[in-house]
Parts: structure tokens; sequence; C-alpha cells
């Protein structure tokens, strides 16, 4: 089972000197601690290989520095105030071979070596050094353990069909440049989100609401055995509001919106955050008032956004490289290479390098993957047609090289992940005949209405086969749309059913304006920053059921006054 | 020293902000206790109401800091407002609590700007929830009681009379940056013992200001502090196995932590000692007399009695289910027996602040729940008079005695340890002790008998360790055991010591105090952070308290102890990394 948690953001783009980024020239230790790493890295490699029994053939220590500010608050208070800054590693060693070792999968269960272990935060030799001793040797017993197992238990296994490679060959790279550091201004920002989110408190339905900001920048040090040194990082800048009520009938309703930046200065106008919250906190009075969804088959157009997550939920989990090799995967796509598994007239490419899309930031950006692999664009499907896979250094049949999409939350161990995903399309209409055409399908298939998907949270979707094969999208502001001229009514609790393949099938034209949605999306690996772009959808149908209502009955009690 | 003066301020601050003033002046106990009044009110159609609501926030900051070789690898500071809340329908004979389906209400975090209406308004949502899910909490239990043939008629919570006591809030008074320069500094002094395989320095304090207010009556504001230094290290011995050392300082406030100087001294001990155990023998099966000095004995009273001064109840589950394991006392049917030697005499007393000068860090005036702290006799020249209680009625055991700390399991509090002094009447002067031990060895007919410097109390073990006791404990079936031995040693008719390492306890529990054959006349104060476990492992609790327990040294006519288990694995293949001196 995979969990994807996608985080709503909103695409804004405009200047703001709130939080000023200290153009200060990147720091001198950086040195010191990348020194110290691949001299340890040199050291334990040789003493391992000489003593070692069997010995690795490959090593990698990856650094992960955060600095980390952040204020909430809710109604005007603040709800927490804090600032961290943590640095630690992971560890990776391979015994064996490339063509079998330590990472080989059997009978579709991984495991996991590494455990994020803390760091001097001073660049200090002694303790970071031992910690890597330390941490190397765990990891040394442990692979070496599972290579034994490994060895005994493939004996025992019927042929697979496929025998990829566990680890390819890549050449060393080189390359730093750190992000820059800011300063935050806690009082500053702290007064900031008491004004926004005192905006709730003239909507006496909402029962939780909250506003916050978060300022984070990670540093990734790695080195391997290969000779890869790279040092990269990248900021973050991030707005979150959110709201909760509870409808009449005791359903659950919530909405939220994010906004990101890789720079302060990339961040929205005070003014502009404020009209969002207010505009949050009407959309949700309006869903408390909202009638419920019923279940219903129907065309529908997915908005930009909503259509970004759609592809990333159904369309991109699906070729992560790992899936492939692995039995206990539904393999959707594996033997579908060279196959269409999309309408002609879309295309969908991977670009990890893109920093931002038409002025709006991509939080799916990186320069190098997390096995210190060069990021590069992927052009996955071509005209419809499977190309590719998105690939670690995990070789995939033909693919017998990474493509940059090694990735992972520090702590896990690195698989193929996505990055920035974009839509292309060839048959596009403007919005406005992309509705005209949502109308006449509606009118063609004789359906009460359609639906018009304007905001989805977040979905999971279950490629494992054991699972059903089918994709959830939370929709959060869902209209109906009737063919008889009457006006969009916005409706509550929808959920999305259907099985993917399926619905790939079922797109008949994309709009001509793309949209940027980012978010966090977690699998195998832990969580990672994504981005997904996508032109909004028509879909000539789309299966939709009515939310689990917890029928929670509202307070009892009126909200409580002024003393 | 907690300074003398503070308790005069104390009590001329209880006089002034008596009544009414101190709640009007305090924005978070004016909204608890304004949202209090009313969500009395609460009823939902034909369902119980509340009878009983408590909101009790611990307005918290805390600072972190560990340090490693002389590196900083964490420093956090905090400010947090946990909160606490009951709503409790039905009456004080029976109600929702107690039973498999109750819960704890802790509702999140509450806003760090002393905003009232804001407080009100997620009070007023807390309590909401809260009470629905009691009214379904308390149909549930009924429904569960129809299928009971003699259901426990023990009432659910001991009414307490109503009291006031506001003290000025706490403040967390510390230098982050000074001590970040310290424990770098301290922990830079391992460096000089290469063979160490890890070591840490690690300060931890906290200062929470505690509110409580409940439909009683009661309102409280009242200082909770405590601060705490550890310092651990870890070697590997020759055959592989994995041994470590730690000592602790624990006391309430930053001011009251050693300077400098001393903590470079527990460094060096630990460095020393730690040393010293990885190139010590590995002690085998031991039976025989044993002297738990000083710290130890101590540590032991701590670890055992937290267990058997407690009552446990059971909380109701419908018959077939899965009724939760409950492990009782020892002491449970023991109540006016004789328990240990007849001049032991054990009693705890949260209202001392020092003892012979040095700060107790279980002092407290008022308990979690409200109920002022008294002394409690607990064992009278070898007879147990009774046991910490908290609100929660166990048995024929109704009354609190001010000693629920802890957040307990099935909607109650729990009863820990706040002072406990142990005392002795005939006690043998502190340097006989050795002697005694060994003319117990001689009648033994054995070569050596065994001293006990320090047990791993409160438990520093890393995972893996925890994984390895977890495993011997299930191996060896005990339904108890103590923490084991850091520091033992042989000692030899001719007085010689011997350090050895790789012992641990078999089945040990407050029985075996029974067989103490001998006190000293030198108490030793230990002041310790309390999870209310036994086992009291130092990083595996978020809820945690302060606790003295003072002891002199024990002398035991016999205890069993065993090998550890302890799965020895090659030494690593590669050689340590070189430490470079510092600066």
């Amino acid at each position: 089972l995979k969990v994807c948690a996608w985080i709503a953001a909103l695409a804004s783009i405009c200047a703001s000197g709130a939080l000023l980024a200290a153009r200060a020239p990147v720091a001198g230790q950086a040195d010191g601690l990348i020194g110290i790493l691949a001299d340890e890295l040199g050291r334990e490699y040789a003493a391992l290989k000489a003593k070692g029994d069997p010995p690795p053939y490959y090593m990698a220590y990856a650094v992960t520095e955060e600095q980390s500010d952040s204020e909430e608050a809710t109604l005007g208070a603040l709800v927490s105030d804090s600032h961290n800054r943590a640095r630690g590693f992971d560890t990776t060693i391979r015994i064996g071979s490339e063509k079998f070792d330590n990472y080989h999968p059997f009978k579709g269960s991984r495991i996991q070596f590494t455990r994020f272990t803390a760091l001097s935060l001073d660049d200090d030799p002694n303790q970071i050094r031992r910690a890597l001793w330390g941490e190397s040797d765990r990891v040394y017993r442990l692979a070496s353990r599972r290579l034994l197992q490994l060895k005994t238990d493939d004996q025992l296994l019927a042929e697979q069909s496929e025998k990829d490679a566990d680890f390819s060959t890549e050449p060393p790279v080189q390359y730093s440049r750190l992000p820059e550091s800011y300063h935050f201004d806690a009082e500053r920002w702290a007064n900031k989100v008491r004004a926004w989110s005192a905006e709730f408190k003239s909507h006496p339905k909402i029962l939780g609401s909250g506003v916050s900001f978060r300022a984070q920048r990670e540093i990734r040090t790695f080195v391997n055995t290969d000779g890869s040194k790279v040092q990269q990082g990248s900021n973050l800048f991030r707005l979150q509001m959110e709201g909760a009520a509870i409808a009449p009938d005791g359903m659950d309703v919530e909405t939220l919106a994010t906004i990101e930046a890789s720079d302060p200065a990339h961040l929205p106008t005070d003014d502009v955050v404020r009209t969002k919250v207010r505009e949050l906190a009407a959309k949700l009075d309006g869903l408390v008032a909202a009638p419920p969804a019923e279940p219903i088959v129907c065309p529908a157009i997915l908005s930009g956004r909503a259509s970004a997550v759609f592809f990333h939920e159904i369309f991109g989990h699906r070729v992560e490289g790992h899936r492939q090799k692995d039995i206990s995967e539904g393999q959707t796509f594996t033997k579908m290479l060279g196959s269409k598994v999309l309408p002609e007239f879309i295309s969908v490419e991977f670009n990890p390098t893109l920093t931002n899309y038409q002025g709006t930031d991509l939080i799916g950006y990186y320069e190098y993957d997390d096995e210190g692999v060069k990021a590069r664009p992927v052009k996955v499907v071509e005209d419809g047609v499977l190309k590719t896979f998105l690939l670690s250094r995990s070789p995939v049949g033909e693919f017998v090289h990474s493509n940059g999409h090694g990735r992972r939350q520090p702590g896990h161990e690195v698989v193929s992940r996505q990055s920035n995903l974009i839509v292309e399309s060839s048959k596009k209409v403007s919005n406005r005949e992309l509705r005209a055409q949502l109308v006449a399908e509606i009118k063609r298939q004789s359906k009460p209405y359609g639906l018009y998907f304007e905001e989805v949270s977040s979905g999971y979707t279950t490629t494992g086969r054991r699972g059903l094969q089918a994709f959830t999208v939370v929709p959060l502001v869902v209209y109906r749309v009737y063919a008889d001229g009457r006006p969009d009514e916005l409706i509550r609790g929808v959920d999305i059913v259907g099985t993917p393949l399926a619905s790939f099938q079922k797109i008949m034209a994309t709009s001509d304006t793309p949209e940027v949605f980012n978010g966090y999306c977690g699998a195998e690996s832990g969580s990672v920053p994504v981005s997904a772009i996508s032109p909004a959808i028509l879909v000539s149908e789309i299966e939709t059921q009515k939310k689990q209502n917890s029928q929670r009955k509202p307070p009892l009690l009126p909200r409580p006054e002024a003393e | 020293v907690r300074p003398v003066l503070l308790a005069a301020a104390v009590v001329t601050a209880m006089l002034v902000y008596a009544g009414e003033p101190a709640v009007q002046n305090d924005v978070q106990l004016r909204a608890m206790s304004d949202e209090l009044a009313r969500s009395k009110t609460l009823q939902l159609n034909n369902l119980d109401k509340p009878y009983f609501i408590q909101y009790a926030i611990s307005d918290t900051e805390q600072v972190l800091i560990s340090a490693s070789l002389g590196g900083i690898t964490s420093s956090t500071r905090g400010r947090f407002r946990p909160s606490q809340l009951q709503v409790r329908v039905g009456d004080y004979k029976f109600d929702n609590t107690n039973s498999i389906y109750s819960r704890t209400g802790r509702f999140g975090t509450l806003p760090i700007d002393d905003d009232y209406l804001v407080f009100r308004n997620q009070l007023w949502i807390a309590t909401d929830t809260l009470y629905k899910s009691s009214a379904e909490q308390i149909t549930r239990k009924r429904n569960a009681l129809r299928e009971i043939a003699e259901p426990d008629k023990t009432p659910d919570l001991a009414p307490v009379k109503g009291v006031e006591i506001v003290q000025p809030p706490a403040k967390l008074a510390i230098d982050q940056k000074s001590w970040e320069g310290t424990l770098r500094r301290a922990s830079g002094r391992f460096v000089g013992y290469p063979d160490l395989a890890d070591s840490l320095v690690r300060l931890r304090a906290i200062s929470s200001t505690y509110r409580l207010v409940n439909s009683e009556g009661t309102t409280i504001r009242v200082p909770q502090e405590l601060t705490d230094i550890v310092v651990r290290a870890a070697a590997l011995a020759l055959d592989g196995s994995r041994v470590w050392n730690t000592r602790f300082v624990t006391v309430m406030r930053p001011s009251q932590l050693p300077g400098a100087a001393q903590l470079d001294h527990m460094v060096e001990a630990v460095a020393a000692e730690t040393s010293e155990l990885a190139k010590a023998p590995v002690e085998s099966d031991y039976s025989g007399p044993v002297l738990f000095e000083q710290e130890a004995a101590a540590q032991m009273m701590a670890s055992t009695l937290s267990e058997a001064l407690r009552l446990h109840r059971k909380p109701l589950a419908p018959p077939g289910g899965d009724s939760p394991q409950v492990l009782e006392s020892v002491w449970a049917a023991r109540l006016n027996g004789k328990v240990v030697p007849e001049w032991l005499t054990i009693y705890d007393d949260p209202s001392q602040e020092l003892f012979k000068g040095a700060p107790l860090a279980g002092h407290y005036q008022v308990d979690d729940e409200g109920v002022p702290a008294a002394r409690v006799p607990l064992v009278d020249k070898g007879t147990l008079k009774g046991f910490l209680a908290s609100r929660e009625p166990v048995r024929e055991f109704s009354a609190s005695n001010g000693h629920g700390r802890l957040p307990g399991g099935y909607g109650s509090e729990a009863a820990v340890i706040g002072n406990l002094f142990v005392q002795a009447d005939q006690p043998v002067p502190e340097s006989q002790m050795k002697s005694k031990l060994l003319e117990k060895v001689k009648a033994a007919g054995l070569k050596y008998g065994l001293v006990i410097r320090r047990l791993d109390f409160p438990s520093t073990a890393s995972l893996e360790e925890l994984q390895s006791i977890g495993r011997q404990l299930q191996k060896s079936g005990y339904a108890r055991t103590l923490n084991s031995p850091l520091l033992a040693y042989r000692l030899y008719p001719d007085g010689r010591e011997e350090l050895v390492r790789g012992l641990r306890f078999r089945d040990f529990s407050a029985k075996e105090l029974r067989d103490v054959a001998a006190a000293s006349d030198r108490p030793f104060v230990l002041n310790y952070i309390n999870n209310g476990s036994g086992f009291n492992h130092y990083d595996s609790s978020t809820d945690a308290t302060s606790s003295s327990v003072v002891c002199p040294s024990l002398l035991f006519d016999s205890i069993d102890l065993a090998r550890s288990e302890n799965e020895p694995g090659k030494l690593p293949s590669v050689a340590a990394p070189a430490l470079v001196a510092q600066q």
C-alpha cells in the first residue's frame, strides 16, 4: 500500500519584501563537511574491501541539513512558533555485484538498511567520523546478512521471467551549489499569520481554522565510491491556510490552500494572501450550505490543478521504474512499452530541471537526484505511446541507466519517484469551448448534469496486486454543471472512483491553459516534493460516490462570545 | 539549592492572590473557568449530563541540547500548551471512565498567545467533542455491565473539596547559547577516550505553569519544573558485547545544575568507568549476598516500589472479550501484613523541599488533580499501611492522597512517587556495610560477594539494547525484574574489588525486600525523572514528572543474578576513526 498525500498549492506571482533573503556567499564550512565525508568514505571502503567478507562494491553517504522556521495561528492567536536546525545522514552499502546485491527485491519485499542518524551541526570531525563509522558498521552487518539470505532464497525460487540487474553504473559527478541563506523575522511573520488567521473570526460556522507560514532551507551533501561529490539544496517558503466545518447532516467539510515559493520575493503581497484566506473561508461557508453529492456516472471537466493530481496519482505512480520489477506490484505498464497508454493527443514529460512554470515556482525541481545522478527531462509518453519509465539506478529491462529520478526523504531507501510532471496536449481548446463540449456531452448522454472539479486535495492509489486497481482523488470543491443553462451548483462530499486504465481512455479534449499543482507525495521512499502541470481535461465519463459521512453533530452550545 | 525565600514568596502570593482577583488577572484561568461554567449545561437529548468537568493546561517551555565529542547534534527551544481535559458523565459512583471504552482526554495544544476568546473557542469545541464521546462511553459501559454477573461496585471518582492555590507562573531561565558551549566542551572530553564507541551529553530543561480548573471549584496555578543532564557512554568489550554507563543530575531549575567543573568530572567518571567495563571480566550466574550501595539502593527502591505502591484497577470489559492484562502490585493483598523487616519504615512526603540541605525533586504542593499533597505512611515498622493514590478509587481505597501526577489508563490519573523516604531503625555505619557483606559471604561459603553501585535507572538503553532486554525478558518468563546493574563489583574477603560486567537480575520484585538484612546510616538522595513505569526508560515517554527516593545502602542475604544473554557480535571490521584533540 502506498499513500500519497498531496497538499494543494495556489499559483501566485507577486513580489513581496516581507522576507529578505540574505544574499550572503556560501559559507566555507560546507567544504569541511564534504571533506570529512569523502575521507571517512574512502577509509571505510578501503578497509571493508580488504577485510569484509563479502566485500562491498559501492558505498555512499548522504547528509541532509535542514533549517526551518515556522509560525502558525488560529483566529488571530499564535498557536506555535518553532525554529529548528538539524543535520543527519543516510548510509548506503552495496555488497555482491551490480548484477545481484543486497538490494535485490525478493517476493516483493524490500528492506531498509539506512537509518537517519544525527550529525554534529558544528562540522566537528570527531563526532561526524565516529557517527559515520558506527552506522557503516551497522549497515554493513545488515547488508551482508541480507545478501546471504537472498542468495539462498533465490535458489529456491522458480526462475523469474526477467532478471534485471540491481544497480547501474553511472559516471561520477562533481557539483556544488548551495541555496541562499535567509533571515527570518519571527515577530513579523507571527503578526502576519495572526492577522490572516483572524479573517476566519467572521465565519462562525467554521469550527477549526488556521494559517501557517514555514521557511525552510535544506542542504544535501552526497559522496559515493564512484567519486561523486554533490552539494545542493533548496529553499522553500510555504503558506498554508485551512478550515474545517460540519454540514447540517454531520458531514465533515474542509478546505485547504497553500502557496509555495523558492524565494521570499516570489510570495504574493499581504493583500493577496488576505483575499485568498477570505475566499477560502467563503468557499467553506458555501460548502456547509451546499447539497450533498449523489453517486453518478457522468461527463466532467477536471480543472488544470485537479487533472494535475489525477495524472500524478493514476499515471505517474505507475511509471515509477521499481514497480515494473516487483512481482507484487500491479505492473500495469510493464508490458506496454511502445504501446498506446493514453489518447494520442496526450504526451507526458517529467522534467526536474524546471525551476518554475509561467512564473510559478515548482517544488519538484532538483539538479541531482538522491543517488548523485544528474537530473534531466524524461519524455515518458509521446503521442499517447509509452516510451520509458522513471528510473533510479535500479535498471528495468532494456533501460540499464538511471534517468535521474532516484529520490527519497532522509531516513528511507531511494526508489524511483516523480519530479515535475508536465501534461502536454495537441487537442486543446479554450476553456469556454471545453465547457461547451461538456454541455454537449451531457446532452448526448442524457445525464441530469455533469461535474466540474475545481480543487482537489489528496488522494491515494493502490498499485499492489492485492489492492483494488482503483484510485481516489479527494475533491474539495466540485460543481454540478447543468445543460439547460441553470447556474453551476456547488456540492459537497464527492469521491471519485473508477479504474485507472479505463479513465485514461476517456479523455476527450483539454484546455489550452496549463495550471500548476505543488505538493508532497508520500510513497516507499518517504515524502518528496513534487509538482504537476496540466491543462483542464474533459472526460466522457467519471464515476463518483458520496463521501462517508461521520454524522457528527455540530456543537451543542453556541460559539462563546466576548465576555 | 531551591531558595527558601521562594517558599515565603509563594505563601505571600497565595494570600495576595487568593479569591476572585487571581482568576480575573489570568486570561487562561478566566477563559477556562468561564467556559467550564457554561459547559455544565451540556446535554444531548436524554443522555447523561456532565457531573464533573476539568480543564488542565501546561504552559510549557523547553530547551533540549545534545552534544557528542565536542559537537552539538541538536539544540532546540520550544513553547507549547498541551491540554488534558475531562468531561465525566454519570456520577461519582458510576461514570464513563474505568472501562475499556474510556479514553484519556488529550486535546492538542492551545494557542501560545493569551487570547481569552480563542481559548474559550478551543475549549468549547474540545468540551463538546469530549462530552459526546463520554456519553457514548457510558452507554457502552452500561451495556457491557449487563453481561457481568458480579460487577465491581467501586466508585469511579473520589470526590474532593475544591481548593484554590495560585502561585506565580514559572519562567524558564536558561542561557541556551552558553549551555551549548558548556556541553560542547564537556562532551569534547570524551575525545580523550578513543576506545569508547559512542558517548553523549544531553541537557533537558522544562518549565511549565500548570493551570487547572474543575467543576468542584478548584483553581490551581502552580509551577512544575524539571531539568536534567545525562552523560552516557558505550563501549565494545573484546568479545564484541556492548557495555554502557550513565550518570544523571536531576534538579528542578537550570540554576540548580552543577557548574562546568562538576560536569567535566561527571564526563571523566563515566568515561573511565565505561572503559574499565569494556575490559572487565564477564560474571556468570551469581546467587548470594548483595550489597546495594547508596545510589544503587535508591534506584532499586525507586524501580521496585513504583510498581508495588500503586494499585491498578482493572477496567470493566464485557466477558469473553479481550480484557486488558493488568499486572497487579505484589503487595496488593498484603495490607496490614509484614512486607519488610520491622526495623524499616517507608513513607512519601511531597511537602519536603530539602533533605539535609539537598533539594528534593519530588516536592510539590498540589498534584495534577488539584489535590494538596500530604505525607503518606506506606510501611510502618515493617507493616504495609497504604498505597499511593490518585482520585481513582481502587477497591477499599476510595480517597486520593495527592499523588496523581501522570496520565493513567482508561480516563484515570496514575499515582506516582513524590519524595519517598526509606528509614531504618537500627542502621549500620556505612563504613561497616562491606564487612557485613563479607560475613555473609563467609557464612555462605562463597569466594566473593557482590557490591552493586549503579543500576540502569532511569534506563538509557539504546534501541538495540532495549530489543535485547525485551527478548531476554520474554524468554525468561519473569513477570518482573529489575533494571540491570551498570556497575557491579566482586568483593573478595581480602577487601579487593573487581569490576564485572554482563549481569542481569532474575525475577525481582518488592517481595525481595523481606530479605533486607541491613541498612546503613547514610541515606542517599536520588532525584530522577519518572514516567511511572518501574523500568523507567529515559526516552520513551511523552509524560514525565520528577521524583525523589531517599534511601540508605541496603544489604540482602541472597539475590539471584544471571549472565545477560547479550548477543555479542563480531567487532567492527573497520577500526574506529582516530579522534583529533580539540582546540
